[in-house]
């Protein structure tokens, strides 16, 4: 490149030149509606994917639709021990568990006789019959009576006054015939 | 239009404020100013009408999207031209790498014309002028840096200063391009000179 002055000159030549020539004209065609199409272009731009009026109420769905499944999940599957178990009902998903908490503990303790409850508890009546019969198929000794700690004549009493109170059956000749 | 006034139109800044806001149609007023200038730059670059109007469009989507980060110190033209010439020089890379795809995937056909070339004879009826013809098929046969430098100096009548600062150039750069620009054009547009034309 030459000094500043051929520079300047050869610019003003240029300038000059293309003066009159005039500038490319731009096609009409190329310049209709051109402002309105970069309108629409950055409007398209600006406008999101989903109107609100359709995201909003997605969105809301879809997060309640979520959220009840997450609580249906955890309240049939992560948590069925603590329902309460009905008396009688059949074994079923409706079956309602006992809280662990409230079942009392096992313990191991020391074995003991277990306690005659008052309604099995034999009468002196049944004894005293059930003695008598086993007197009678002659199983009945008197050692017997000695490990119970009765004594047979007491017993005889016993039985004689049991067996007024008793139904016996008698024998009776006349009867069978 | 630049250099009508320099300084710039005062009602740009108005019109700047608004679209900032939000206000598309202040926009469309810039839009509707600088559309011829952006257009025929972009043919410059592209050597294309339809391209042209595309590139142009596409610049000016941009250029509103970026608006936050003009800063007023600079011309709006020089900032929207800066704009254009990145993306045209994109375009460009992108259709260079298109004819080289199209010349592997076709190896026996012989090497495409290219596009700008092409669209020069084309649009020569359009034109409808010879002398712009012929500017205009001589312009395409420069480098793009200086056919964009040409085109801004002597079209849009743009200061050495904003070119620069459009293509992201120093002055100097500027100058040479222009230099060579200017001679290259004088030996193809040298049948115009003779005869008085040009």
């Amino acid at each position: 490149m030459t000094d500043e002055k051929e520079f300047e000159a050869m610019d003003q030549e240029w300038c000059q030149r293309l003066k009159t020539a005039g500038k490319p004209k731009v096609p009409e065609a190329m310049t209709r509606d051109f402002a309105a199409a970069v309108e629409n272009k950055i409007l398209e731009g600006s406008r999101p994917f989903l109107p609100l009026a359709v995201a909003v109420p997605a969105f809301l769905l879809t997060f309640a639709f979520v959220a009840g499944f997450i609580f249906w999940f955890w309240h049939a599957r992560l948590q069925p021990a603590q329902a309460p178990r009905l008396e009688g009902a059949a074994a079923s998903s409706a079956t309602v568990a006992v809280p662990v908490a409230e079942k009392p503990a096992r313990k191991l303790e020391k074995p003991v006789p277990a306690e005659t409850p008052a309604s099995m508890a034999m009468t002196e009546k049944d004894l005293a019959s059930e003695i008598a019969v086993l007197r009678e198929l002659g199983v009945w000794s008197e050692e017997d009576e000695r490990a119970i700690g009765i004594s047979l004549e007491d017993d005889l009493t016993d039985l004689e006054w049991l067996g007024d109170a008793t139904p016996s059956v008698e024998f009776s000749p006349k009867a069978a015939l | 239009m630049d250099g009508d006034n320099p300084e710039g139109f005062p009602e740009e800044k108005a019109w700047i404020a608004e679209a900032r806001n939000g206000k598309v149609a202040a926009y469309t007023q810039l839009v509707e100013r600088y559309q011829e200038a952006m257009i025929r730059l972009a043919f410059t670059f592209l050597g294309n009408w339809e391209d042209a109007r595309e590139a142009a469009q596409d610049a000016f989507v941009k250029a509103y999207g970026a608006l936050a980060h003009f800063r007023s110190e600079s011309r709006f033209s020089t900032w929207l031209y800066r704009i254009l010439a990145n993306h045209c020089k994109d375009q460009l890379r992108k259709r260079k790498l298109r004819q080289h795809l199209i010349f592997w995937q076709s190896k026996d056909a012989d090497e495409p014309e290219p596009q700008a070339v092409t669209q020069s004879h084309a649009q020569r009826d359009l034109l409808n002028d010879e002398l712009g013809a012929g500017i205009q098929e001589a312009m395409q046969a420069l480098p793009e840096q200086q056919r964009a430098v040409f085109s801004m100096r002597y079209f849009e009548d743009m200061r050495l200063e904003q070119i620069a600062e459009a293509l992201q150039l120093s002055t100097g750069a500027v100058k040479a391009h222009l230099w060579q620009a200017g001679q290259k054009m004088k030996k193809r547009l040298g049948l115009y000179m003779k005869t008085g034309e040009l």
